[in-house]
């Protein structure tokens, strides 16, 4: 879940309508035409479906306007990974000096 | 979350989260904002909280003009800026929050003021809520020398340390000003170099300042060598108010980027169990890794800086390369679009053809803007 957590909040295609909503004019047609194309399927489903998503809105409206303000990086779940574990390890091994360089780096390769 | 009215330049939200991003940002473009409705929900204690009201009066003490309207229950507050004054000020910041909190509006309203900064806070200087002083020295000072340049005169130091509840706690911080920040391309983070930190504790016995040291190197010496870790033992009046202890910890990368992670010993209200030292230690290392596997040009807690210079900066293209945006980044560039109507470009740099197992931490994301031009009229030219 952390992991995904993560892939989604850095997914390029995906970044700017997190950040800035729903950005681009064509994109909004399209999501309505998306929109009126279910509703005709299923009127009354679609209704309900409507009024759903608003009260969702509602909620996280709520629930983020008078949580404490913190400038950290927080995830979903709290806790931290074991980094020494191996397989944990390898995933961050090369961000320091001892593991590997870049290739136009490298002094051995020059 | 967006504004919910305008009214001319005044700009209206709702609720009590991210009040210091927008009063700072109110500061600087000089629009009027007003919040309304500031924990209206909440029965035992509505409107705005006594550290809230502390940043506010600090707003106000840096500033010239400012008008300042609160409604009798405290649940809206109608905040008018004035010019960035600056100069020499005190302030005893409210002990509910860490002086990080103050700090962190000062940092970024302090390049643009019309006489360089010089201030004393006076509160709790290491929590949990907020960056610890020292990992403000190392993150979000090193951040601000680069769109600065000459580093002259800016300085953080501790000249007391305190910790919740009582504090009693007193830093220093100048900060000089500028006529603009230069834009800035920065997107090699480089490779960790070296770790450092510092321990402290007050009114506890000196071993356990050492026993925290021990854990959190022998972590850190499994990823590098280079590990050093300086004690702070503090006695009588230099340890303020109450008991407790702490570690800093900073890795250092080879282009200067500074990431930093924080960790302190529960006080005796939040939990019945004393911290264990040992655990403590073990912890900070586990951030700091998390840290750096997050990565990018600058320390996540201040990615929203990065954003901030950026967007204030000349008008030239400005990239940045941050590690996965946090949630106060998000709606820190929201409210960026709403003050200043500049949207940032965000995308993932292309990798490498070199493969997998070049991979170095999480995806990154590169912000890219054209600064807004931002000039600090009320500077002096000599």
């Amino acid at each position: 879940a952390r992991d995904a957590f993560l892939q989604r909040h850095s997914e390029s295609r995906n970044l700017m309508r997190i950040v800035y909503g729903v950005y681009n004019q064509g994109e909004v047609k399209e999501k309505q035409e998306e929109d009126n194309a279910e509703d005709s399927e299923e009127e009354l489903g679609g209704l309900f479906r409507l009024a759903s998503k608003k009260q969702t809105n509602l909620q996280q409206d709520k629930d983020i306007r008078d949580k404490d303000e913190r400038c950290f990086f927080e995830y979903q779940s709290d806790a931290t990974r074991d980094w020494l574990s191996d397989a944990n390890k390898e995933l961050i091994k090369n961000c320091f000096v001892t593991g590997k360089w870049k290739a136009s780096e490298d002094a051995e390769n020059l | 979350m967006p504004p919910i009215a305008q009214e001319g330049n005044c700009l209206i939200y709702r609720g009590s989260n991210f009040l210091k991003q927008r009063l700072v940002l109110s500061c600087l473009s000089g629009k009027p904002v007003k919040i309304t409705q500031i924990r209206a929900d909440d029965e035992q204690a509505p409107g705005l909280r006594e550290y809230e009201i502390s940043l506010i009066r600090l707003l106000d003490k840096l500033t010239n003009g400012t008008k300042i309207e609160l409604n009798p229950a405290g649940t809206s507050v109608m905040f008018s800026p004035g010019l960035l004054h600056g100069g020499a000020l005190q302030h005893d910041c409210c002990v509910q929050r860490g002086i990080g909190y103050f700090l962190d509006a000062l940092i970024a309203l302090g390049p643009f003021c019309k006489y360089p900064l010089q201030c004393t806070l006076r509160g709790v200087t290491n929590s949990r809520d907020s960056p610890s002083v020292d990992h403000i020295k190392g993150a979000a000072l090193s951040l601000l020398k680069r769109f600065i340049l000459v580093d002259e005169g800016l300085e953080l130091r501790v000249v007391r340390r305190g910790v919740a509840p009582l504090g009693g706690g007193e830093v220093f911080f100048s900060c000089p000003v500028r006529k603009s920040l230069r834009a800035i391309q920065f997107q090699e983070q480089g490779m960790v170099k070296r770790i450092r930190g510092t321990v402290y504790a007050c009114k506890v016995s000196p071993a356990m300042a050492n026993r925290t040291v021990e854990a959190a190197k022998g972590c850190m010496l499994k990823f590098l060598p280079d590990v050093y870790i300086y004690t702070d033992q503090n006695r009588g009046k230099l340890s303020g108010n109450s008991p407790g202890f702490g570690i800093c910890l900073l890795a250092e990368t080879t282009d200067g980027v500074c990431f930093a992670a924080d960790c302190i010993s529960n006080t005796r209200e939040e939990s019945d169990t004393p911290s264990i030292p040992e655990d403590l230690g073990r912890d900070v290392a586990m951030r700091l890794l998390d840290e750096i596997y997050r990565g990018g040009c600058c320390d996540s807690a201040y990615q929203w800086l990065a954003a901030l210079y950026m967007a204030l900066g000349q008008k030239h293209v400005s990239k940045f390369l941050t590690g996965p945006l946090s949630t106060y980044t998000v709606h820190f560039l929201q409210h960026l679009r709403d003050f200043f109507s500049i949207t940032f470009k965000l995308e993932n740099p292309e990798t490498d053809d070199d493969g997998e197992d070049d991979m170095r931490g999480a995806q990154k994301v590169l912000l890219t803007c054209v600064g807004i031009g931002y000039t600090n009229i009320s500077k002096r030219v000599l």
